[in-house]
């Protein structure tokens, strides 16, 4: 079932994309590493001048982001941050939409469909080569949160395991961002609508979640929101593997993924 | 069993027209003309037989398979080159070979540098750099590299200067002649007849016409062309399968059906200055198909 060559082929043409979107993270991690620590006392002091900054740190992080302090809330930011969230999203959408949609765009389909593989085959391809790009993406953003924690005091350095814990949360909240974006792109012959539906549906899970937080007659449908099950503060601040976290984001990936596969399989394939 | 075998192959897209009970059949060692103009369903069908698309009804087999549920098993024996060649930018015939061998899980390096050799090709360019016509060999020597069995080409010659068509040309007949079958399309009449044993053309996704040269051109008759002396006789006194087309002053323009003897002897009793009888060529009978087409479609029916 699993085809090497396939496999190096997608790794080949989505390495350049996870490298660029990897070091940026490198670089953001590790900035905000350093900063957030540093600056909070000063962000603590806007928040209370501000409450309804308060109010949006709580819509982003989850209850009691008022009372966390320290490493906690510093580590919590940072993996909840609009631009690190941007960038995993991305990658997800860059890479997912690339088969069949980009392929048909590109004219480029039938010559790899003229191969002897199924197109179960190519679908598993390009998904593990997502995997291993986001395992890629999320390894550097560790690097880049480790080698910026290098230069704050060791009590406001993260925990590796907690953080280790927050990034397989985001990595799963990925892979639910990546699986709808594959089903869009089997649904299309433009990668550029496929990633419009991609963005638009992450944007608007996004904003479910914030106005969820700050508005009572979005709560009840917050659940509908991927970022529902992305909470990096209670983690953090203890609570452990949050498994069923996990569960709904891995499993709505998968399901997506699944259909994505069978659209994929019965579907014309034609360059445009 | 024929190689390659299509029946009664439908596809629709929607209520837009794509091919009607097309069927083919291509035995091994043979070189398949298949002929018709842009939109006619050459592609169509190609891709039917390739998987891509699912037939509304009717079947694609290759080797005894079916091209839709046995898509993968058949590519292992199938080099397919599409008519326009995308590939990724980065792909060198280098890392192609290697890829596409990693891929088939077959060592394509050896055969494919003969290949590059015979099409002029340098395996260390991008496709980023490569002309059109450079990006159709680096296609030919990927589609080729494994030494498919049945070798399914979409206007493969439409890049390529007069020197390499040539060379492509010769690598298929010898193909055909080491017990290989070629599926040829083209709308360039000349090369199929250069090259094609048997030819189909298609015409509004209809196959018309589907046999040898030699038959067709048999079955089409002869172009016959009279310069007549002085006044011609009455066009009535010809013998039976005689068929005038135009008169061009003391010129005949005429078809004539059958053997050529009766024609002959009628002519040998006439004052005549110059005359030509000559089997048509693959061109002419093409141009007929679709003289057909347009004056059936001036007379307001769809052939």
């Amino acid at each position: 079932m699993i085809n090497v060559g396939l496999i190096r082929r997608a790794l080949r043409e989505t390495w350049g994309t996870t490298l660029l979107l990897g070091g940026v993270l490198f670089a953001f991690a590790g900035v905000l590493a350093i900063a957030l620590p540093r600056f909070q006392r000063q962000v603590e002091e806007k928040l209370q001048a501000m409450p309804f900054l308060q109010v949006m740190r709580e819509a982003m992080l989850g209850e009691g982001a008022g009372t966390a302090r320290g490493a906690e809330i510093a580590v919590s930011i940072a993996w909840a941050h609009p631009a690190i969230l941007s960038l995993i999203a991305a990658h997800a959408i860059i890479c997912c939409t690339r088969v069949p949609a980009a392929e048909v765009e590109r004219g480029s389909i039938d010559i790899l469909m003229g191969l002897p593989i199924s197109r179960w085959q190519l679908h598993l391809a390009e998904g593990l080569a997502w995997i291993g790009g986001i395992l890629a993406m999320l390894a550097l953003g560790i690097g880049g949160s480790w080698v910026g924690s290098r230069f704050v005091e060791p009590s406001l350095r993260p925990d590796p395991w907690t953080l280790l814990i927050v990034v397989a949360n985001l990595g799963s909240l990925a892979g639910a961002v990546a699986g709808c974006a594959t089903l869009f792109s089997t649904l299309s012959d433009r990668r550029g609508r496929a990633a419009m539906a991609g963005v638009v549906l992450t944007l608007g899970w996004l904003v479910l979640n914030y106005l969820a937080g700050i508005w009572e007659p979005a709560q009840s449908v917050r659940w509908l929101s991927a970022f529902d099950y992305y909470r990096p503060l209670e983690i953090v601040t203890g609570k452990g593997w949050p498994l069923a976290n996990l569960a709904v984001l891995l499993g709505t990936g998968l399901v997506a993924w699944v259909v994505a596969g069978v659209v994929f399989s019965r579907r014309a394939l034609a360059s445009l | 069993m024929p190689l390659i075998e299509v029946q009664a192959l439908t596809k629709h897209y929607g209520s837009r027209r794509g091919i009607d009970r097309v069927s083919l059949a291509i035995d091994t060692g043979q070189v398949f003309g298949f002929l018709g103009p842009n939109g006619a369903g050459k592609t169509t069908t190609i891709r039917a037989l390739m998987g891509l698309l699912r037939p509304s009804a009717g079947s694609a087999r290759i080797a005894g398979l079916d091209c839709w549920s046995h898509s993968r098993r058949i590519k292992e024996d199938v080099g397919y080159l599409p008519s326009d060649v995308r590939m990724p930018p980065w792909l060198t015939g280098e890392t192609g070979l290697s890829l596409f061998g990693s891929i088939r899980r077959r060592d394509l390096r050896a055969h494919g540098r003969d290949l590059a050799a015979l099409f002029d090709l340098d395996l260390r360019v991008p496709v980023r750099r490569m002309s059109r016509g450079m990006r159709q060999k680096l296609g030919l020597v990927l589609t080729l590299a494994h030494r498919p069995r049945a070798i399914i080409l979409d206007e493969p010659t439409s890049a390529l200067d007069p020197l390499m068509q040539d060379r492509l040309k010769g690598y298929l007949r010898d193909a055909a002649r080491a017990g290989r079958c070629v599926f040829f399309s083209s709308h360039t009449i000349a090369e199929v007849e250069a090259i094609c044993d048997r030819v189909a053309v298609i015409r509004e996704g209809r196959i018309v016409a589907n046999d040898t040269i030699d038959a067709l051109k048999q079955a089409a008759g002869h172009d016959v062309v009279i310069h007549w002396r002085g006044a011609p006789p009455h066009p009535g006194d010809a013998p039976p399968g005689f068929e005038l087309a135009s008169i061009d002053a003391a010129t005949w323009h005429a078809r004539w059906i059958g053997d050529v003897g009766p024609l002959v002897a009628w002519l040998a009793g006439q004052e005549i200055d110059d005359l030509t009888i000559a089997r048509p060529d693959l061109e002419s009978l093409f141009r007929g198909y679709y003289a057909a087409e347009r004056d059936g479609a001036s007379n307001g029916g769809a052939s």
